[in-house]
């Protein structure tokens, strides 16, 4: 038994460092003049802010990190309300009411999770481009509203709540809207605090659909700029500053996941069963 | 009056989201499959054509190449992460001294985007400066050139397909994991069953929905990988990682070849309905 510890221990943290390894690496060159990534090391010998400098002033490409920041930042506020406010009910109807036609309905939304994103872009698109959206960040904010896991999450929270709490407060007078509101809302917060984390990581990272409706700097989110600048013609002299906006966007999310490691694995797990 | 309105009530509480899902989601889903019978440009619908698009794909030699380009990387992918995220969650599933930061380490890259990730894995897989190389060469290894040479690029786009997901597939498997008694490997034990018999002969076995699972979630998304191509290779070498999404935004935003790019979105979705159709079906008989 003692054996097999040490062992789990040791091919653990092989892979756990492989696992970093990645990362690791771009941190480390963040903090390197650009000339360093030139000699034979795995560690620079030296070391500077200057990438995160030009990061905020001046990242290249015609990107402003700052603004693309900015941009995300918003999106993420008003995706997050939406999807909330969107989902709560309807979850709570589909889990916990009786209504002619909901499996069907409910049926047809899980459907839509095996679509391949990339089917809907293309008339999305169009749809925008009708709407006179293009290239702005309404455009990028509508279509992430109906977010299905959202539903699922939430649906099966409202599923295994027992029965008597929405009976006692009925024989107490209760109407439908207020069992809903004051009963199953707050019970319901872990599962909204969750579907929230998870909500704003997909918002910050989501990548194909701001990469196709954003092309100006004053649109466009922190993957689709990082990506700008991955691509620019002058990418090789610019790599460290490259890898340092790589590193500052994704620190909200960073800061997210220190905090709330608990709410994203408890989200992903396929029962959702929110302990 | 009252009953009337608790009757209504559920609509009224589905209703905005159900508003929402049919223009944002249902709609451009229904529009795509419509799209795609139409020689579709950039100023929108040419001509009818029925399935011409779908019979013109059918003997386009770049279809048939992107078809088999993914076909090559699910076979490579879903394997890989499978054997991984299984590995992992063995690993991880009890306790161990450290145990909280080993699952931080596999768990983080779930918060990395796409193109983070790829700029990462692009620096590691740099041919000069990176790590990959400097490692190799540091132990006497043949470097190589890795994301230009086609028979290495698809292998570097699942190995940063798998860096990002794992993580996502192991939390599946752990809640698996748990499900599965303990009295059961105690029992083994007092039988004298040692830790390569407890995998095989329980764990296996009783993991095998959950794999199900894991196995179909995978190769959705090895048939839907396009970020990690588009920023570390853009299809390349020589059209060697061009998987049929990225051919899709080829036609579609680069062409403006829209009713094609819309029917091999179409194709693309039937390809994994059939497949996970398909496992279901063998993985419930066994």
């Amino acid at each position: 038994m003692k054996r097999n510890t040490t062992l789990r221990w040791v091919i653990l943290f092989i892979l756990a460092v492989l696992w970093v390894l990645p990362v690791a690496s771009l941190v480390l060159f963040s903090f390197a003049p650009p000339t360093e990534i030139l000699k034979d090391q795995v560690i620079p010998s030296n070391w500077t802010f200057d990438n995160y400098w030009k990061v905020l002033t001046d990242a290249g490409a015609g990107v402003s990190i700052p603004q693309a920041m900015l941009n995300s930042a918003l999106i993420m506020v008003a995706q997050v309300i939406g999807i909330v406010l969107l989902d709560i009910p309807a979850a709570y109807a589909f889990g916990r009411l009786k209504w002619p036609g909901r499996d069907f309905v409910f049926f047809l939304v899980l459907i839509t999770m095996m679509m391949p994103g990339i089917l809907e872009v293309l008339s999305l698109y169009d749809l925008m481009a009708n709407w006179g959206l293009v290239d702005t960040i309404y455009a990028v904010i509508l279509p992430g509203l109906p977010r299905v896991v959202g539903i699922f999450i939430l649906r099966q929270f409202f599923m295994q709540l027992p029965r008597e709490m929405d009976e006692a407060a009925r024989m107490d007078g209760a109407t439908d809207f207020q069992v809903f509101r004051l009963i199953m809302v707050p019970l319901a917060s872990p599962a909204i605090i969750t579907l929230s984390v998870l909500t704003a990581l997909y918002s910050w990272n989501n990548f194909l659909w701001p990469l196709i409706i954003t092309n100006s700097p004053a649109s466009m989110t922190v993957p689709v700029a990082v990506s700008y600048l991955s691509a620019s013609d002058a990418a090789i002299l610019n790599y460290t500053v490259i890898l340092a906006a790589a590193f500052f966007t994704s620190l909200p999310m960073i800061i997210l996941f220190l905090f709330g490691q608990r709410w994203i694995v408890n989200g992903m797990r396929p029962t959702s069963g929110i302990k | 009056m009252s009953h009337l309105r608790a009757r209504l009530f559920p609509f009224l509480l589905v209703g905005p989201y159900l508003l929402v899902f049919a223009i944002f989601l249902g709609y451009p889903i229904v529009r795509a499959i419509y799209m795609s019978l139409f020689d579709w440009g950039i100023f929108g619908p040419n001509a009818f054509v029925g399935l011409g698009n779908y019979t013109a794909l059918m003997s386009d030699s770049r279809f048939w190449d992107s078809f088999f380009t993914t076909g090559r990387f699910a076979l490579i992918f879903v394997p890989l992460i499978m054997v991984v995220s299984t590995l992992l969650a063995v690993l991880l599933h009890r306790k161990l001294p450290g145990i909280a930061i080993f699952r931080t380490a596999f768990f983080f890259p779930l918060v990395v985007n796409v193109a983070v990730a790829s700029i990462a894995f692009k620096w590691l897989f740099e041919p000069q400066a990176g790590t990959i190389n400097q490692i190799l060469r540091l132990l006497h290894l043949p470097d190589q050139s890795w994301l230009t040479e086609p028979g290495w690029a698809l292998v570097a786009i699942a190995l940063i397909t798998l860096w990002i997901n794992v993580g996502f597939m192991v939390i599946i498997l752990l809640a698996g994991l748990e499900n599965i008694p303990d009295d059961l490997y105690e029992a083994a034990n007092l039988d004298g069953s040692n830790a390569i018999q407890d995998f095989f002969f329980i764990t296996l076995p009783l993991l095998k929905p959950i794999l199900l699972i894991v196995m179909i979630l995978s190769l959705v998304q090895a048939f839907q990988v396009f970020g990690e191509v588009l920023i570390m290779t853009g299809g390349g070498p020589f059209g060697s990682t061009e998987v049929l999404t990225m051919l899709l935004y080829e036609e579609g935003f680069r062409n403006f070849a829209i009713g094609k790019a819309a029917a091999i979105g179409v194709v693309i979705t039937i390809i994994i309905a059939a497949l996970s159709l398909v496992q279901f079906r063998v993985f419930r008989q066994r």
